[in-house]
């Protein structure tokens, strides 16, 4: 695998062929559903072959003019599917069958969206390797010793694979970044707001955000178009038009002219913060690549500091995991899931409870959940979270002030490519410090996209991180678009 | 190692997130909260006097809906209650709480 973009069809060389006739969607949808059902990459804990077949069928009678009508999507199995098993790759939801849909996945229905099924993740969104599933580990389609990063790892792979054109993942710390950079795809984590919450089975609320995994900048700004906005339902989802990404985006990569002058009047970032020792330096290569071929395009290269960034992980696995303590309180074996009754029919309420969290919960839950009990716990509480909390305030005050000098700031996705699995099972803080780039920017609120630019070692894809002020996604993935059109011209590493 | 964890502090913060854990479990989470708290110690280095704790990274203006009870109809009743592994008259059924005889 030398060519790091993928070469499979996008979604808008698919409306290209169903708007002309030459394909329906129920062939299309066929062409997914069959490799999905071959897949060796453990990409899907469910197919939803029925849905996909009525979404189709529903396409091709003309019901849906949306330019994503007929796309086979991928959706992470912690959003919940009404009547869809949504285990969140946990065997604590093993049977969990919703009685309602998340928002997003009631737009990716009424945008006429084809769901090929629920995507294989990291459990409750844990990890950084999907080596945290219940239901056995994803793998690189580029190369099955290898893990596709997490925690939306089955949403990469899908994609990557060629078993959906476009997949839903979520981001609390990195979740879709990550592993888009090691699968070579295009993965935004939108503003915090910008995408509704609810249905989204929660891990840290104040971090999380659905977010796209696509082949490309043009998909994910359709995806995004189609899954932003107010929702009533989520408290946090912010009050605010949604732009037409989808028409910003199409102009910068379909019109040279337009291209050129965006990135004439681009201020690009670069933290050094984020070239620090542990950089792979095949990644430190390619990334440097993307900087000489903006400054080859025009654009204004900004030397930035991010001086709290290195405190990110610290405050992060204090702030994630004390949420996730209480988030995750609700899985007691009363209202979803199996029960552990350890005694039988004399097994206590307590006994209960402590038995199916302690046996149905994987090894990293119990870790988070002990770790953030212990943070948010009398007598600790102000040495651990608050503390956290006040760092998290600086972390955010970095980025805003940078945001009045530049537009985006730029650099890698992850220190390294795609490892092997097991390389990191053993040690938690090696397997955290995989997220070192990309957690500063869940805490600061702000949108990033990662998008491949180059490769690195063995020939694996790099993922080269953007990040933006808040609210804008639309001009991350215009420079994204931009960037892609540079890449395709040459101008690469 | 961080002072602050022992293995019978894990064993309360065990009890506390109603995490039924063995010996082996206590002892090795034992040791990795103690590397993780090691880590996030250095937190201690930054000088966070006058700064205010934030719960989010950018400003939020959440809103509220009015707490207004909606009609459930007794199929949706019957749906939610139907995710649980144990339910009697459309209730969670659960194991006794109240003292027996």
């Amino acid at each position: 695998m030398k060519y790091p973009r993928h070469l499979h069809k996008k979604a808008w060389e698919w409306r290209a062929e169903l708007a002309a006739k030459k394909i329906t969607a129920k062939e299309i949808a066929g062409e997914y559903i069959a490799r999905a059902k071959a897949d060796k990459t453990n990409s899907f804990l469910s197919l939803m072959e029925n849905d996909a077949e009525a979404a189709a069928a529903a396409v091709d009678q003309g019901k849906f003019q949306h330019r994503l009508a007929g796309i086979p999507v991928g959706i992470k199995d912690n959003l919940v599917t009404k009547g869809v098993r949504t285990t969140c790759a946990s065997k604590i939801l093993s049977n969990y069958h919703p009685p309602y849909n998340a928002t997003v996945v009631n737009k990716l229905h009424g945008a006429g969206t084809v769901p090929v099924g629920k995507c294989n993740m990291d459990e409750f969104a844990m990890g950084s390797s999907n080596e945290n599933s219940a239901y056995g580990p994803v793998h690189l389609p580029q190369d099955p010793a290898r893990v596709p990063g997490g925690s939306s790892g089955g949403s990469a792979a899908s994609v990557a694979g060629n078993l959906a054109v476009m997949a839903l993942g979520s981001d609390t710390g990195g979740s879709v970044r990550q592993p888009a950079s090691f699968c070579g795809l295009v993965g935004l984590k939108p503003t915090y707001g910008r995408v509704s919450r609810y249905g989204l089975v929660a891990f840290a609320s104040s971090l999380d955000q659905v977010g796209t995994l696509t082949l490309d900048a043009q998909d994910g700004a359709d995806l995004l178009e189609t899954i932003a906005g107010f929702d009533a339902w989520d408290s946090t989802s912010l009050e605010r038009e949604v732009p037409r990404y989808s028409l910003a985006v199409e102009k910068v990569r379909t019109d040279a002219a337009h291209r050129a002058g965006f990135l004439k009047q681009l201020r690009v970032g670069v933290p050094a913060e984020f070239f620090a020792e542990g950089l792979d330096p095949t990644v430190r290569k390619a990334v440097e690549g993307s900087i000489e071929a903006l400054k080859g395009a025009g654009a204004k290269i900004v030397p930035v500091s991010l001086p709290h960034s290195k405190y990110a992980l610290a405050v992060y696995y204090v702030v994630a995991v004390s949420e996730a303590s209480a988030n995750l309180a609700r899985f007691d074996g009363v209202r979803f899931g199996p029960r552990v009754m350890p005694n039988g029919a004399q097994t206590t309420l307590e006994e209960m409870y402590e038995a199916t969290r302690g046996e149905l919960f994987g090894k990293e839950v119990k870790r988070r959940i002990l770790l953030g009990t212990f943070a948010l716990s009398s007598g600790y509480y102000d040495a651990y979270y608050k503390r956290a909390c006040q760092v998290r305030n600086l972390i955010s005050q970095d980025f805003a002030k940078n945001f009045r000098e530049v537009d985006v700031i730029l650099g890698p996705t992850t220190p390294t490519v795609s490892f092997e699995r097991g390389a990191k099972t053993n040690d938690p803080l090696a397997m955290y410090l995989s997220d070192i780039y990309t957690v500063p920017i869940n805490l600061a609120g702000v949108p990033a996209v990662s998008m491949p630019w180059g490769t690195g070692e063995k020939g694996l894809p790099v993922g080269l991180q953007l990040i933006g002020a808040p609210w804008s996604d639309g001009k991350l993935l215009e420079t994204v678009a931009a960037l892609e059109a540079l890449y395709d011209e040459g101008k690469g590493a | 190692m961080s002072k602050d964890v022992n293995p019978e502090v894990t064993r309360k913060i065990a009890h506390l997130a109603r995490l039924k854990l063995t010996d082996s479990e206590i002892e090795q989470y034992t040791q990795e909260l103690s590397k993780i708290l090691d880590f996030v110690a250095q937190l201690s280095e930054v000088n966070t006097a006058n700064v205010e704790p934030v719960i989010h990274g950018v400003p939020l203006d959440p809103h509220f809906r009015e707490d207004e009870a909606i009609l459930l109809f007794e199929e949706d009743t019957k749906r939610i209650v139907a995710c649980s592994e144990q339910s009697l008259y459309d209730q969670y059924k659960v194991p006794q709480v109240i003292g027996g005889e």
